[in-house]
């Protein structure tokens, strides 16, 4: 291993300050990207997006040179260990496949480009600081830090009543939220006197281990507390009666944006309480295992039914998000390192082929309320056939079918809860993914198997008009026509990239495997 | 050579995926060599599947043209490939019947001509895939992708309500997949459980020991998923739906292939792996199957439209192959085997036949037909054959699967085995009735005046089934050979555990009805 | 001594800024019921540190107040922007986004 002390001779410097750099170099692209807006010139061009993917890539090749290595950073308060590493990569990938993207969808507002791409890099950071944290401090202001940049990109389109009401919602929610993760961290303090996750972990340990009857008192606290926090955390992980801003925020907010949150959000959420839950939850405190089992059904159930429902595509990926957050939930309660390590594999999975399915909604929006009905996507299949093949990739990946990664993920994750015998939650499950696949089948239908009328329209502006477009039989006509897709490099790329790792995940994943685990055997490596 | 016979199992899976590859470079417009370099690649695909035929050793069970490599060892899941006499069949029959259909649809289908062949060939290597895999997750993989391409050749060439049909399919088997995929990491995770190692190889889950009453469970949760596919009596909706809104090339597929691929799943993992409940819910399971062959045969019996009444034939056809699967005598079971292949011809061969009709008519209604045989006699005449041979006539196919099942079962189950065999009655009923009303009486459609009779290419498509179908009516040795040894050890495995089953049916005073 | 005492009534305020938060209409009272949540928890948060003679739980308060700023910044922002564009800041008008 290359070892970056001695290359860059800072041995002046306290070795932890190593366990930053990742986050550093995209924190200090962020302020120069922000710093453009001062030099008209600059910031009118392409700069800040390639400002923007450099940094990501910079900060991707530190991770790779760091990796491997455990470093405990500002006295424990941050850990960079082989976990990190993993979710590092899922949330770069996340916000690279977010950056590239927002290039034309953002440029159709009136809005200034530089903030929004530094806000994206501190989304990023954000996201990378809250899964290295390991002190309640560190935690609640990564998540505050996280949660404030996904307000004001959820808000951003200036004037757009819909992003901004969607904004409020998020905020409020989220802030609610917020406030029941500190409270939580009050009482998780007050039974055990730390605040760094470890030294919690060692006391929680140490107490179970001479049994908690005796700590009355104590027991009382760390039940109330770890229960606030759990409510804190489920918002962000938008489980099922937690959920409500989700839906709202996914529809109004600005598509990429709604990527940045499904993605770069939810795995940043998810691997923390993965963390937290490791490391406290998981002793004789209480059974957190039954009220995680609940949670999982109830969002799954609830996304799913309330997904089959709406119209909406951008809707229908948030309840459908809801449903995956149960999914991903069975891998915890399944636990140890298979379930763990599944998680993460989910987790990684869910990333592509999320950021693919909306990359596909990007194309297609018009940005009017209409253009997101699933109507539109009517005969798509025939007009842009490789778009539509990747799609369909996309949600049958979604839904759990093989050679895709989310059926690999679901399996992984449906598998160890088996081996914990959790066997009611993943007939559940099972059979909450067969009733998703319909949702998911219904966008493909409207792709590949419109109505007849809607297939002549279809094939009017495509057949005999010809591909390149130059029609002279008429356009698409009536309510269905064929949305005209926006189809740019940028989009392509997103796509390829989301398909090759959905496919690659889906067909061939033990490196992903070795890798997830390997992280989790830095989890309790402490 | 020598290569090409080591790999050969991993060249036909992959070959028509490789096809795929170089159709999507052909443009779109150039339909003709679309059409025509698909079936030349599945005529090429079938050939490669003979040399399984030459090469296979015909005296051992034990599996050949093995193929293992390391595939996800953190499961223990590997690339574990390998055919004995059951599965070399119905490979035989999967290649055939895509090169058939393939050019069974000259005509039939007219439209997107380039996704459609994509799909036939890329369901063509998951249909071999599935049966070729020795390990329950590859397994698994092919089974359940296997129904995307279906899914998009009913919904997208289909007639009627061919989206509704469609998405029942894929949502019925789907959700018995999912049930059955339970099922599978269950045995997986007990396998792990009593030997610390990870394993989906099936040769290796054969040797789980589970308690009888789990075994009971998971039998239940793995027949739903076979159950669906087959399918079994009340799970069967799916199946006249899907069978006649599909093209042509949809249910010849449909019924010839994938309808196998539930009793396969019996054969090769719920049977084996779960030996004590299935000595145990085998008179259940039979009268379910015989409950089928009543009900398809009445059905069918009252069927205006003529697919519709095929695909509810194929009911009554594999409750019948139920009954001598779970008869449990090496005849019988042969006789299962054998019909599987024999319904794979004779109803593929009989689609074939009805899209004929439907391109000639462009109805499918037994009432608008009438007096055809004095206008297409080579039709009447093969057609004709291809009825006797599902109703089964000795001297053609059909008899010799029947009668095996029926001699097989007998001495088991005399009761439900007499019960069954007045389907076959039904089926000369209504078999012979619908192919009276189509092809002879006087001419009442207009249609029918300007009829023609099959083209050389409709005669190709079909003469394979027809040789097929006479081959093994009289001479179904080559066949039976190879089949058998492989039953043989099937029996052995599952009677291994035949002590449980007299004591249970000693305690619950189960007769042999 | 024990802090039950400090920790029920922090508990006190919490809920009141959770009734707030759950049962006003009115964005400007919302973010005021959020801001008492956060005080609650300071509360809390300086009494166990005082009980238990630590200083993180201090820190822990600074931090809180810190982001609560940020927080309030954000959400006036916010606001300012909705009544733009509703002329009111009542939250039950906020129903663009209902399908």
């Amino acid at each position: 291993m290359l070892d970056i002390s001695q290359v860059y001779n800072i041995n002046f410097l306290e070795e932890g300050m190593l366990s930053v750099i990742p986050e550093a170099i995209v924190i200090i692209f962020a302020f120069i990207v922000l710093f453009l807006t001062f030099f008209e010139k600059l910031s009118k061009s392409d700069n800040p997006y390639y400002l923007s993917l450099i940094s990501i890539g910079f900060s991707m090749l530190y991770i790779l040179m760091l990796s491997g290595r455990t470093i405990d950073g500002f006295y424990g308060s941050i850990v960079f260990n082989r976990f990190s590493v993993f979710l590092f990569i899922g949330i770069l990938f996340s916000g690279f496949l977010t950056i590239l993207m927002s290039k034309n969808y953002i440029d159709n507002f009136e809005v200034p480009l530089p903030e929004y791409y530094s806000l994206i890099l501190f989304g990023v950071a954000s996201m990378m600081l809250l899964v290295s944290s390991n002190n309640l401090i560190m935690v609640f202001l990564s998540i505050e830090f996280m949660s404030i940049t996904a307000y004001i990109l959820t808000g951003y389109l200036k004037g757009n009543l819909r992003s901004t009401e969607a904004a409020l919602k998020y905020f409020v929610l989220g802030t609610f939220a917020s406030a029941f993760l500190i409270f939580g961290s009050v009482f998780i303090y007050a039974a055990t006197g730390h605040l760094n996750l470890y030294n919690i972990h060692f006391f929680i340990v140490n107490i179970a281990s001479k049994g908690l009857v005796n700590f009355g008192d104590i027991k009382i606290y760390l039940a109330i507390g770890l229960i606030l926090f759990l409510v804190g955390l489920a918002f962000k992980m938008s489980l099922f009666p937690f959920h409500s801003w989700t839906p709202d925020a996914y529809d109004g907010a600005p598509t990429p944006v709604t990527n940045f949150m499904a993605t770069g959000v939810k795995i940043a959420a998810f691997a923390i309480f993965l963390r937290i839950f490791s490391l406290i939850y998981n002793f004789n405190i209480m059974d957190f295992n039954n009220i995680l089992w609940m949670l999982a059904i109830l969002s799954m159930s609830f996304g799913n039914i309330a997904a089959l429902m709406s119209s909406n595509i951008k809707r229908l990926l948030a309840y459908s998000s809801i449903a995956q957050a149960g999914y991903i939930l069975v891998g915890i309660i399944g636990g140890g390192y298979y379930g763990y390590s599944g998680t993460l594999f989910y987790l990684l999975a869910y990333v592509f082929m999320t950021a693919g399915a909306f990359a596909v909604v990007i194309i297609f929006e018009n940005f009017d309320l209409m253009s997101l009905d699933i109507k539109k996507y009517s005969g798509i299949g025939y007009k842009y056939p490789i778009v539509a093949a990747a799609m369909t990739f996309f949600l049958l990946s979604l839904a759990g079918i093989p050679v895709t990664s989310g059926f690999m993920g679901k399996f992984y994750v449906f598998s160890a809860a088996i081996k914990s015998r959790y066997n009611l939650l993943v007939l559940i499950a099972f059979i909450n993914s067969a009733f998703a696949a319909f949702y998911y089948i219904k966008i493909i239908v409207r792709m590949y198997m419109p109505d007849k009328e809607e297939l002549i329209a279809s094939l009017n502006g495509v057949q005999r008009g010809g591909m390149s477009g130059g029609s002279d039989q008429g356009k698409p006509s009536g309510d269905f026509g064929i949305v005209n897709g926006k189809i740019n490099e940028e989009l392509m790329i997103v796509i390829f990239i989301c398909l090759f790792f959905t496919l690659l995940m889906g067909i061939y994943p033990q490196l992903f495997i070795n890798f997830a685990h390997n992280s989790i055997s830095s989890l309790w490596n402490i | 050579m020598d290569f090409f016979i080591k790999y050969l199992l991993s060249i036909l899976i992959f070959f028509p995926l490789a096809s795929v590859v170089l159709l999507l470079f052909i443009n779109k417009k150039n339909e003709g060599l679309l059409r025509n370099l698909a079936s030349i690649l599945s005529l090429v695909e079938f050939i490669f599947s003979v040399y399984l035929f030459v090469y296979f050793k015909p005296d051992t069970y034990k599996f050949q043209f093995v193929e293992k490599l390391n595939w996800i060892s953190t499961f223990g899941a590997s690339y574990f490939l390998g055919i004995d006499g059951v599965s070399l069949f119905l490979i035989l029959l999967t290649t055939l019947l895509t090169f058939v259909s393939l050019i069974s649809s000259y005509r039939y289908i007219k439209d997107h001509i380039k996704e459609f062949v994509i799909l036939m060939l890329t369901l063509e290597t998951f249909m071999i895939g599935t049966f070729a895999s020795l390990d329950v997750l590859l397994f698994y993989l092919f089974w359940e992708f296997m129904l995307i391409p279906m899914y998009f050749i009913i919904g997208m060439w289909g007639t009627g309500r061919r989206v509704y049909s469609a998405v029942k399919f894929v949502l019925y088997t789907l959700s018995g997949s999912l049930i059955m995929l339970f099922g599978l990491i269950y045995i997986f995770i007990l396998h792990y459980d009593q030997t610390g190692n990870f394993t989906f190889n099936i040769l290796r889950l054969y040797n789980t020991h589970i308690p009888i009453n789990l075994q009971i469970l998971l039998f239940i949760a793995l027949f739903l998923g076979f159950a669906i596919k087959i399918p079994v009596f009340p799970f069967h909706t799916w199946l006249p739906d899907a069978h006649t809104e599909a093209p042509t090339a949809g249910s010849v597929i449909l019924a010839g292939v994938l309808l196998k691929f539930g009793v396969y799943g019996f054969f090769r993992f719920a049977m084996p792996l779960l030996p004590a409940a299935t000595l145990m819910l085998a008179p259940l399971v039979i009268i379910i199957g015989v409950i089928g062959v009543l009900y398809g045969a009445l059905v069918s019996m009252v069927q205006k439209d003529l697919k519709r009444l095929v695909a509810f034939s194929s009911v009554s056809h594999m409750g019948f192959i139920m009954l001598g699967l779970f008869a449990m005598s090496a005849i019988s079971v042969d006789g299962s085997i054998l019909q599987l292949l024999n319904h794979g011809i004779t109803t593929g061969a009989l689609f074939l036949f009805v899209g004929m009709l439907y391109e000639r008519a462009h109805t499918r209604q037994i009432a608008d037909f009438g007096g055809i045989a004095k206008k297409a006699p080579i039709l009447t005449t093969l057609f004709m054959i291809s009825v006797l041979a599902s109703i089964g006539l000795p001297g053609l196919n059909g008899f010799v699967g029947e009668f095996l099942i029926l001699i097989g079962s007998f001495n088991h189950y005399m009761l439900l085995t007499i019960i069954a065999t007045s389907g076959i009655i039904f089926a000369a009923v209504y078999l012979l009735w619908m192919f009276q009303r189509v092809m002879f009486q006087g001419i009442t459609n207009p249609q029918i005046e300007s009829f023609q009779d099959m083209d050389l290419r409709e005669i190709i498509t079909v003469l394979p089934l027809i040789l097929l179908m006479f081959l093994i009516g009289f001479y179904p040795a080559p066949f039976l050979e190879r089949i058998d040894p492989t039953v043989v050890h099937f029996l052995s495995m599952i009677s291994r555990h035949g002590y449980v089953h007299n004591l249970i049916k000693l305690k619950m005073g189960l007769s042999n009805a | 001594m024990s802090i039950n005492g400090y920790l029920i009534v922090a508990g006190i305020i919490f809920c009141i800024g959770m009734l707030g938060v759950l049962m006003r209409k009115n964005l400007i009272v919302i973010f005021m019921s959020l801001e008492l949540m956060f005080n609650a928890a300071n509360l809390g948060f300086v009494a166990v540190s005082n009980y238990l003679n630590l200083i993180d739980g201090d820190i822990f308060v600074i931090f809180v107040m810190v982001v609560a700023a940020a927080e309030a910044a954000i959400a006036l922002g916010i606001a300012v922007a909705f009544y733009r564009e509703k002329g009111t800041v009542d939250i039950d008008k906020a129903q663009e986004l209902k399908l």
